[in-house]
């Protein structure tokens, strides 16, 4: 499947539709410094989801410690996806971390690690779509940037080179 | 006018162009068009918004192919009662750049309803027949070697013989095929011969046809019942931003933007009162990706190179392969268990179904992409992943992940039906559809069809439309091939005003 813009859309009018019931939406925020498009904010909240998709000490054997995660996600949104969908997946963290004020009491950055592969877990399986939507949105982003890094392609031996019948 | 490839390097701040015949749009059914109406000795223009590219310089990774080769980047989907990816190309030589090449000719039994029901009388198997064989010629279809095919190919074909079913290697447009695996990324060995490097080359050399890569058509001029010429925008490689103007002037106009473009341009500009932008097919799919104790290694081999013809059933089986990322994000599974999958991947390979989609309906709009999947349909997606499940453990597989959202994993041939149960709703199949059409239909009513049997647009003399849109069903194959024969055929009819 390919990543779906029409995810992220859909995200974000339930982006919007939290918002409406009083989850604060502001501008969007000055990239920080080394980054092309993510705030400081935004790098502490990709840094969280990214530590409960991809957890050190994993079964898969690669975290997202080990490729810093926030640098390769601020790369594929700001140098290779629709731009069309920046601003989107902006909204889309704070509503993440908004999301989880009122069912666990703090912001989803702050929740434990358990608590947050809980909150996904629950997310890509919950009979609000539109949270299934987020859950989708956040695995698109996070998982090509992932999957798209070195130590990740080397870990798996897939190279973006031929890996035809000679090799 | 000069015949070749242009590109944005060389394209003054606006550019006044003329020709016999203006084609819009540079993929299957385009350069058909463009070679046939060559032929016939007439001046072509080709306007392509994206870029020519050589195979080298194609990267392999999917976010770069979906920057610079898809359309809308990649995230092009229908909204419904699923959401659906549907990607398409965009560059000279459109989806074929990106597709896997595989070529099937137009079912008999689709050409006949499509004679008897909506009165395409050209299409004759004589004719058709006669275009088939040219294609297969100019575009260099096969069928790989086994050495090339690889594990994930053979070991569906292993199955799907101890099942004794119907399978065999798909021919493909990809004579130099060295089994990459990069096929949706783009060919970096030229081994797949897509359009650009058929067709349009074959229409370039006789140098009467000049294509210009970076134009995006975005306006008409008419007058009366005909159009005069097209504008729009050339468009800055760099960040795909519009940069300069251009106007072509022509004596014919050819519509071969895709059936998400062509109904747009058609919408847009008012050039239809017909049902244009409606009966949206997509053939639908979905897959499954099955656990060996043996190392698969999915990604090398043919990307595609085996099926299954379940046809009569409303299906193909078919085998696929992905890049890793892409594995990650088609495949529902969470936590543990996807980390595991990923852990595991060389061990895994992927098949799928493609549904001759019947009572779905779907249609393109100004602004969106629309398709609701209907109970048939999902039936029969359902039956084809039950099926594909079937085939693995045959082969040997130790348990099964289908494309489908909550129902875990199937360990053993018995769990497959309760797993994979009818009731599943649409919502919770991940689908994927690559092969959009219908959306121009062609027939011989004007109330049910927006272009007639020449292919062109009902109420205008020289306004055609050339691709997959035209198609009045839902196919049921792969379509480059059929797309290819209607450019061949309408760029036999256009009519000069």
């Amino acid at each position: 499947m390919l990543f779906s813009r029409r995810n992220l859309l859909l995200s974000g009018t339930a982006a919007a539709g939290l918002t409406a019931v009083g989850v604060p939406v502001s501008v969007l925020p000055d990239a920080a410094p080394g980054f092309q498009l993510l705030s400081g904010g935004e790098i502490e909240l990709v840094t969280a989801i990214g530590e409960a998709f991809f957890p050190e000490g994993n079964v898969f054997g690669v975290s997202a410690a080990d490729v810093d995660l926030p640098a390769l996600v601020d790369a594929l949104m700001a140098e290779e996806l629709d731009p069309i969908v920046q601003p989107v997946f902006r909204y889309l963290l704070r509503v993440v971390d908004a999301g989880t004020l009122a069912s666990r009491g703090a912001g989803f950055a702050a929740l434990s690690l358990a608590d947050r592969r809980a909150v996904l877990e629950n997310w890509s399986d919950n009979a609000i779509f539109p949270r299934r939507l987020a859950y989708d949105a956040l695995k698109s982003v996070l998982g090509m940037a992932f999957f798209n890094a070195a130590a990740v392609t080397d870990h798996v031996g897939w190279s973006p080179t031929c890996h035809g019948a000679a090799s | 006018m000069r015949g070749g490839f242009f590109g944005f390097e060389g394209y003054p701040a606006h550019m006044e162009l003329e020709a016999d015949v203006c084609v819009i749009g540079s993929g299957a059914g385009g350069s058909a068009t463009a070679a046939a109406l060559a032929e016939r000795g007439l001046r072509v223009i080709v306007l392509e918004e994206g870029r020519r590219w050589a195979p080298e310089q194609f990267q392999g990774r999917a976010p770069w192919a979906f920057k610079h080769l898809y359309a809308g980047r990649g995230t092009r989907a229908t909204r419904g009662n699923a959401i659906i990816p549907l990607p398409g190309g965009r560059g000279v030589g459109g989806s074929t750049l990106i597709n896997s090449a595989i070529c099937f000719r137009t079912p008999a039994p689709v050409l006949a309803e499509w004679r008897g029901t909506f009165g395409c009388h050209h299409l004759t198997d004589e004719w058709m027949g006669g275009c088939f064989d040219r294609i297969w010629r100019t575009i260099g279809v096969t069928v790989n070697p086994p050495e090339v095919q690889r594990n994930n190919n053979h070991i569906f074909r292993q199955g799907a013989e101890a099942l004794g079913l119907d399978g065999a290697w798909m021919a493909r447009s990809a004579p130099g095929c060295q089994g990459c695996g990069t096929c949706q990324q783009g060919c970096s060995t030229g081994g797949k011969l897509s359009v650009d490097r058929t067709f349009l080359a074959e229409a370039v050399l006789t140098g009467l046809v000049a294509v210009h890569a970076d134009c995006r058509v975005v306006g008409v001029e008419t007058q009366g019942d005909r159009v005069l010429a097209v504008t729009g925008r050339t468009v800055r490689p760099q960040d795909y931003a519009d940069e300069g103007t251009f106007r072509v002037r022509a004596r014919a106009f050819v519509s071969s933007a895709g059936p998400v473009g062509s109904p747009r341009f058609l919408m847009a500009n008012g050039l239809s009162d017909g049902p244009v932008g409606q009966n949206l097919h997509v053939h639908p799919t979905a897959g499954v990706a099955a656990r060996f104790d043996q190392e698969i290694v999915a990604w090398q081999g043919v990307t595609q190179g085996y099926y299954v013809d379940c046809w009569r059933d409303g299906y193909l089986l078919q085998t696929f392969s992905m890049p890793p990322d892409q594995y990650f994000l088609s495949f529902p599974l969470v936590g543990d268990e996807m980390l595991a999958f990923m852990r595991d991947l060389r061990h895994y390979a992927s098949a799928g179904v493609v549904v001759h989609d019947e009572d779905s309906v779907g249609a393109v709009t100004e602004s969106s992409l629309v398709y609701d999947l209907g109970d048939l349909d999902r039936t029969r997606i359902l039956a084809g992943l039950r099926a594909s499940a079937r085939v693995f453990f045959a082969a040997g597989a130790k348990e099964v992940v289908p494309g489908a959202h909550g129902v875990g994993i199937i360990r053993s041939v018995e769990e497959i039906e309760t797993v994979l149960h009818d009731n599943i709703p649409a919502h919770d199949i991940a689908l994927y559809a690559s092969h959009p059409m219908g959306t121009c239909r062609m027939g011989n009513d004007p109330a049910r069809s927006v272009v007639d049997p020449d292919g062109r647009v009902w109420g205008w003399q020289n306004l055609h439309v050339a691709d997959a849109s035209v198609f009045p069903t839902s196919l049921g194959v792969n379509p480059q091939v059929t797309v290819m024969a209607l450019g061949l055929t309408i760029g036999r009819e256009v009519q000069l005003a």
